[in-house]
């Protein structure tokens, strides 16, 4: 049953984040910015590339070679979706920022050595013999400062908006977008630290409860997410507009 | 109107490492006019008017003329009148009239703009 729920989620999250990222991608070949390109790049190379190949990699009956591809791959891949996610939450939300741009700096160099690492084991160590190495680690946990850094500013822009509407002064489904877009990476940013802590403490990657349940949720609740973020369907919009704050003095 | 980025007298709250930013020309045009039509002595105008936009939920880097005539029509009166100012309704009602003539031309791209192109039309 828990594995139904993660493979599921799993499935949701793939579907809808290729789906998304691919929808900004045109978007952002119409409009030509910086923030389209990243996020669907983002959600491109992260959903719909790294992290089915990572799951792959590590399914059991996979041939050697393919798991060898897969996990490598899926690195490289996830790597560079994070890396997008980074540009997209420094240059949209603290482009002034000289710690936002060093924390974004620091982060995609860890992202390249893990990549790198995995790489390397990859290509050298034999698909039943890995263990919890720290790069793979280090790279799960700057993911998930990728998620949790942009939720935090999405929750954040979400709280601001939500005082300008009172005032007329914003789009119910923009300020809906903020929280949405908050929630989704509160979402994915638990499923990982939650499964790298179950690997840490020796659970396989594949089978356990914990992280399945920890999959499961985070991925719906980041697909959900997502996709009434990006491609918010007219009922739903309707039911936003109507629940939006009647307008102070007006 | 001139930025004065460096401002000591601004309190506005940054980050560590935050570039300092020039303030938008709107906040400084309805800062100057305080100082020099009311009581308010230049750190109590800004101060007043930061409060009134973080209710508003905007930023003084940030506010457009529109919004900056909003946050004077609905929250400065309130503001002005706890710190004893006299005259407000005038007051409010000439700085509203005077952000007519402040241009927006220089506003860089803020989040809430980006994501309302994320959203592909709403």
């Amino acid at each position: 049953m828990l594995g139904l729920l993660a493979l599921a989620a799993a499935l949701a999250f793939i579907v809808v984040g290729g789906f998304v990222g691919i929808r900004l991608l045109l978007l952002a070949r119409r409009t030509r910015e910086l923030p389209e390109l990243a996020v669907g790049l983002g959600f491109l190379f992260v959903a719909l590339i790294g992290y089915p190949m990572g799951l792959s990699s590590a399914l059991p009956g996979v041939p050697h070679a393919l798991a060898c591809f897969s996990f490598g791959a899926g690195h490289i891949a996830t790597a560079i979706g994070s890396i997008s996610i980074f540009v997209f939450t420094w240059r949209v939300f603290r482009p002034d920022a000289r710690w936002a741009a060093a924390l974004s700096a620091a982060c995609m160099l860890a992202l390249v050595g893990s990549a790198a690492v995995a790489v390397h084991s990859a290509l050298n160590t034999p698909v039943g013999e890995r263990v919890p190495d720290p790069a793979l680690v280090f790279r799960q946990l700057t993911v998930g400062v990728s998620y949790f850094w942009t939720a935090i500013e999405g929750l954040r822009w979400y709280q601001m908006l939500k005082r300008r509407l009172a005032l007329g002064l914003a789009d119910p489904m923009v300020a809906n977008r903020f929280l949405l877009w908050g929630l989704s990476g509160l979402s994915a940013g638990t499923a990982v630290v939650v499964s790298t802590v179950r690997f840490l403490q020796g659970a396989p990657p594949v089978g356990d409860p914990v992280s399945m349940l920890a999959i499961g949720f985070g991925g719906f609740g980041a697909a959900i997410s997502i996709y009434l973020a990006f491609v918010p369907p007219a009922r739903y919009r309707q039911l936003i507009e109507d629940g939006a704050p009647a307008v102070e003095g007006a | 109107m001139e930025a004065r980025p460096e401002d000591p007298d601004s309190g506005d709250v940054r980050m560590w490492g935050d570039a300092a930013l020039a303030d938008s020309q709107a906040f400084e045009f309805v800062c100057d006019q305080l100082e020099e039509k009311s009581s308010l002595d230049r750190l109590a105008a800004r101060g007043t008017v930061r409060i009134a936009l973080k209710q508003a939920g905007l930023e003084a880097r940030s506010v457009t003329p529109d919004q900056m005539s909003v946050v004077v029509e609905r929250l400065l009166p309130a503001e002005l009148t706890s710190r004893g100012v006299e005259g407000v309704d005038e007051l409010c009602s000439a700085l509203r009239d005077g952000l007519g003539s402040v241009s927006s031309a220089d506003a860089a791209e803020t989040p809430d703009a980006v994501f309302q192109r994320l959203g592909g039309g709403s």
